[in-house]
């Protein structure tokens, strides 16, 4: 348990972010409007990098100076390629519970990457945070990344009806959670 | 179009006068049991000072109000849009009514359903929403009496004393609130 490494996976590791060499490729990634959101402050629009750069950059100093959030890149392995942007950027110690954020470069390394990401972030929360329940929340139209959390065990704890617009619709907003419990039950060998 | 948005039957909607009522809130905060059913962080105790910060903080942020009642003109609480997201066309809704002898007898309710309107009419709105813990019956009640629907349940969502509990999201859209009006 000691010696369980926090941030490496078979095929992925979680690392600090580079601003410098981070910030265009996440720039790309905007470009899709549910992980716009999730990023950037404001209305959908085109950003540049040093529009990124400048946003991460806050965000991580205010994350540092709260010591209440919790960011990091995702590599692969062999390549030390950029594939996904994950974090923890909600944190209530008092209440033991953390809101969960991840981006993919795109689908195929959402399917690719997603469970194992997931999984080292979730170990992270649960077992070295000491998290009672870990939250997130998706818009129905992403069904790649919905079908992600259900995969690895996250229950759809609330609909929020009709709370997202894009592309000219609205869609529902999905809550998902998952309690420590459930979660030592499906993948730790540590009972309650 | 002559009805006054503001005024109901018991309450009137006012505007924050942060001078005024800083100090009240500091005075409903000193209940701790007022603190437990509306804010989700630990009950506290703040200088009015900071109070003021808070006070000026969310006036930028969103729509607010004091509630003061009609009969003798007194401050009892306050309510609020934020968080207002116009692309999504949504907001929440927080709700606080600081003085108890006025919990259960329809303050609250009438405060809820004249932002509502303002929500829906006013700012034309597509969606209001609110959380609530499981312990606050009365609340509950009074959000489903203004037409909001529970939309789902974060299990075992926040510890107070020395238990969890679930927080319970609701949400009202507005074709439904204007099902509900009266024509």
């Amino acid at each position: 348990m000691i010696n369980t490494q926090l941030f490496k996976g078979n095929k992925i590791e979680l690392t600090e972010l580079d601003l410098d060499k981070d910030s265009p490729i996440i720039a790309e990634w905007t470009k899709d409007p549910c992980t716009f959101k999730r990023i950037m402050e404001g209305k959908y629009r085109l950003v540049s990098t040093a529009a990124v750069k400048k946003s991460l950059t806050e965000t991580l100093k205010k994350s540092d100076e709260r010591k209440d959030s919790f960011y990091f890149a995702v590599r692969t392995l062999d390549e030390q390629k950029l594939v996904g942007f994950a974090r923890f950027p909600i944190f209530a110690p008092m209440h033991q519970f953390a809101g969960l954020r991840l981006d993919f470069a795109n689908d195929a390394a959402l399917k690719d990457y997603g469970i194992e990401t997931l999984g080292l972030m979730a170990y992270y929360g649960f077992m070295e945070l000491n998290l009672f329940r870990i939250g997130t929340r998706v818009s129905a139209c992403e069904l790649e990344m919905m079908s992600l959390y259900e995969q690895f065990g996250f229950s759809k704890d609330i609909i929020r009806r009709e709370a997202n617009f894009h592309y000219g619709s609205y869609f529902d907003e999905i809550v998902f959670g998952m309690n420590q419990p459930l979660y030592k039950d499906l993948y730790t060998e540590v009972k309650q | 179009m002559s009805s006054n948005r503001f005024t109901g039957k018991l309450i009137r909607l006012c505007p924050v006068d942060i001078e005024k009522d800083a100090p009240l809130q500091a005075k409903w905060n000193r209940n701790s049991e007022f603190m437990k059913l509306s804010d989700i962080g630990p009950s506290t105790l703040y200088p009015v000072g900071v109070i003021k910060g808070f006070m000026e903080h969310y006036m930028n942020e969103g729509l607010n109000f004091m509630i003061e009642t009609l009969v003798d003109g007194k401050r009892i609480g306050s309510i609020g849009l934020w968080g207002i997201n116009w692309v999504n066309s949504n907001a929440w809704v927080g709700i606080g009514i600081g003085e108890p002898e006025y919990w259960g007898k329809g303050f609250g309710t009438e405060a809820m359903q004249m932002i509502l309107r303002c929500a829906f009419v006013d700012l034309n709105l597509h969606r209001v929403q609110l959380g609530v813990y499981e312990y606050n019956k009365r609340a509950i009640h009074s959000y489903e009496k203004c037409g909001f629907k529970l939309e789902g349940v974060e299990r075992e969502f926040i510890c107070k004393d020395d238990r969890r509990w679930d927080s319970y999201n609701m949400g009202i859209l507005r074709s439904e609130w204007l099902a509900i009006q009266e024509i």
